[in-house]
């Protein structure tokens, strides 16, 4: 499989950090106990291929969140590169460019799905007009195609069409999840990141979410990051999977080898505690 | 007023706000943060395209006001009473005779020169203050040219009214780069900023801001293709006075109820008639 982004080292320090932060934590938990700073994620590398999907497991507190914010662009971070291979960008380091190319770049690489909606929808716009924004942003200017576009993925998401106007507040927790990937997709990005985008909904609803959202990425051949605490979307989702604990990587292997035979004992409980 | 510097302001202030005007021209659509002075001015009309009239007149400039395209009204007058009391430059009516414009809510009808220099008087300066309260936050998304929001709420006039409801402040992206407030001008005069001759100059007194459109730059309405951008619609009217049916009018209701309009630019009007215009009948 080709090469589609490389992260290296991606750290990140809440707080104002020191020498120590790194050295002093991990063992027995993420905070410093030098400087008092959290350690999310430290030294996370890993490599992604066209197509591939990748999960990120780990407990609550892990770093999962705080490594798709940076992977996203929208957390600075405290060291580390990232590259893809795609033109124009091609051996460009995404962290290190100005927060004007970031956005530019973001919004044509990435979709994110959040586990709160509130974090991925503009509540205070329309349904259609939260999907219609990247359209909009990269520089479709004629209401009537964008509208279509966003009528598309209204059908192809099972959302009501006849609601594309009103305001996302009113839709089930399951429609929000689902408005939220048709925003993510909507410009046909080569990257999802999917942050437990399944886990706010009820049990009944789930299933149906995961169902059809890998439907779709299987049609569009899309890239994914799939961060989940939950074994079974990890194992439903992926191809491989990177474990975090503390904010770092603690095991890395295909889904099913690791939640066969895990061979870190954080990942053995882990898998064990949830069979 | 003897006792005050050339131009009331202190040398020191108006080299600042120069110094502020430079890099609002070099940014074209920016918004520049500039100490904003105490100038003698009945509140809430404009001092700050008055400090930059003042930080920019010298001997040789004549000046111009105008208030909503009138040269005759009380502010417009009293700013170049001021500034005649200040500087002792002269002062006209002519547009075509004017270096300096200072201008509330208008551009003359008249294409401005290269020698002319165009400044508005904004009440608020910030375009995504329609979408966004937090000033930080707007900061950011002119930094970022995060402009989602602001073209959502177009998209949204379009879905629910099939229009951009907008009248006065059209937003505009300056240079394809910063969207800009031009002041409450009518939509009429949006387009006679794109690649302008002359050089515009805003100041916001108040909020303290000061931004440059420079000489031909792109100004373009924001809007969507299939529901362009328009202006108001006179079609079928023209100026009572001087018979014009290519300028701005303002509508008159007379006390029957009759309604008839008239150039809202004096000088244009006035001129027209006195160089024969007159009303078709
Ligand atoms: N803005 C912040 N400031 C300080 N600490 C933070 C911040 N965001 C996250 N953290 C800390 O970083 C660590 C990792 O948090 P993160 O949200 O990435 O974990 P997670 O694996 O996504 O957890 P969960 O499964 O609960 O969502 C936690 O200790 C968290 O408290
Ligand atoms: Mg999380
Ligand atoms: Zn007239």
């Amino acid at each position: 499989m080709e090469l589609l982004l490389k992260v290296e080292s991606l750290t990140k320090v809440f707080g104002r950090g020191c020498e120590q932060c790194l050295s002093l934590t991990g063992k027995d938990g993420n905070r410093c106990p030098i400087c008092g700073s959290i350690v999310a994620c430290a030294d996370v590398s890993f490599e992604l291929h066209r197509g591939e999907w990748l999960g990120i497991l780990g407990e609550s507190g892990s770093g999962k969140s705080t490594l798709l914010r940076l992977l996203n662009l929208e957390l600075e971070p405290t060291k580390g590169r990232m590259l893809v291979n795609l033109e124009p960008y091609t051996g460009l380091d995404l962290l290190s460019i100005s927060p004007y190319s970031r956005r530019l770049i973001r919004q044509e690489l990435f979709g994110i799905v959040y586990q709160n909606p509130i974090h991925g929808l503009r509540m205070e716009v329309s349904a259609g007009g939260n999907v219609a924004e990247r359209l909009i942003l990269m520089g479709e200017r004629r209401v009537e195609k964008i509208r279509e576009r966003v009528l598309a993925l209204f059908r192809r998401l099972e959302l009501p069409e006849d609601r594309m106007d009103e305001l996302p507040s009113s839709f089930s927790g399951g429609m929000q999840q689902r408005l939220q990937i048709a925003k993510a997709i909507v410009n046909n990005p080569p990257i999802l990141l999917l942050d437990e985008f399944t886990t706010g909904l009820d049990p009944s609803v789930q299933a149906g979410v995961l169902e059809l959202l890998k439907e779709i990425m299987f049609e569009l051949g899309i890239s994914a990051i799939v961060v989940s605490h939950d074994i079974g979307v990890i194992n439903f989702m992926t191809h491989r999977v990177l474990v975090m604990n503390r904010g770092r990587v603690v095991e890395h292997g295909l889904t099913d080898q690791i939640l066969e035979d895990p061979q870190d004992p954080y990942t053995q409980t882990l898998v064990h505690s949830k069979l | 007023m003897e006792r005050y510097n050339f131009g009331f302001l202190d040398e020191e202030a108006k080299r600042e706000i120069r110094r502020k005007i430079l890099k609002a021209v070099a940014i074209p659509g920016y918004q520049v943060p500039f100490a904003s002075r105490e100038v003698p001015l009945l509140k809430g009309w404009g001092t700050g395209g008055l400090q930059i009239t003042l930080s920019l007149i010298g001997k040789e400039d004549i000046l111009k006001a105008i208030d909503q395209g009138c040269d005759y009204s009380l502010n417009a007058m009293n700013i170049k009473r001021f500034v005649r009391a200040v500087t002792g430059v002269e002062t006209t009516t002519d547009t075509r005779r004017a270096t300096l414009i200072q201008t509330r809510h208008r551009i003359p009808e008249e294409e401005l020169r290269e020698d002319q220099i165009l400044i508005f008087q904004v009440p608020y300066p910030e375009p995504l203050r329609w979408v966004k309260a937090s000033e930080r936050e707007t900061r950011r998304m002119h930094a970022e040219a995060d402009y989602g929001l602001m073209w959502l709420s177009l998209y949204e006039d379009m879905v629910r009214y099939k229009e951009v409801t907008i009248g006065a402040r059209y937003p505009v992206l300056v240079n394809r780069r910063y969207i800009m407030d031009p002041s409450p001008i009518p939509r009429w005069d949006v387009p006679k900023l794109h690649m302008s001759k002359h050089l515009n100059l805003f100041g916001a007194g108040r909020e303290k801001k000061i931004y440059a459109v420079p000489p031909h730059t792109s100004v373009e309405p924001l809007e969507f293709e299939d529901y362009p951008f328009r202006v108001e619609d006179f079609s079928g009217k023209a100026c009572a006075l001087c018979g014009s049916s290519e300028s701005f009018l303002d509508e008159i209701v007379e006390d029957g109820g009759r309604r008839t309009y008239v150039c809202s630019d004096t000088d244009y009007c006035t001129r027209r008639r006195q160089s024969g215009a007159t009303v078709k009948s």
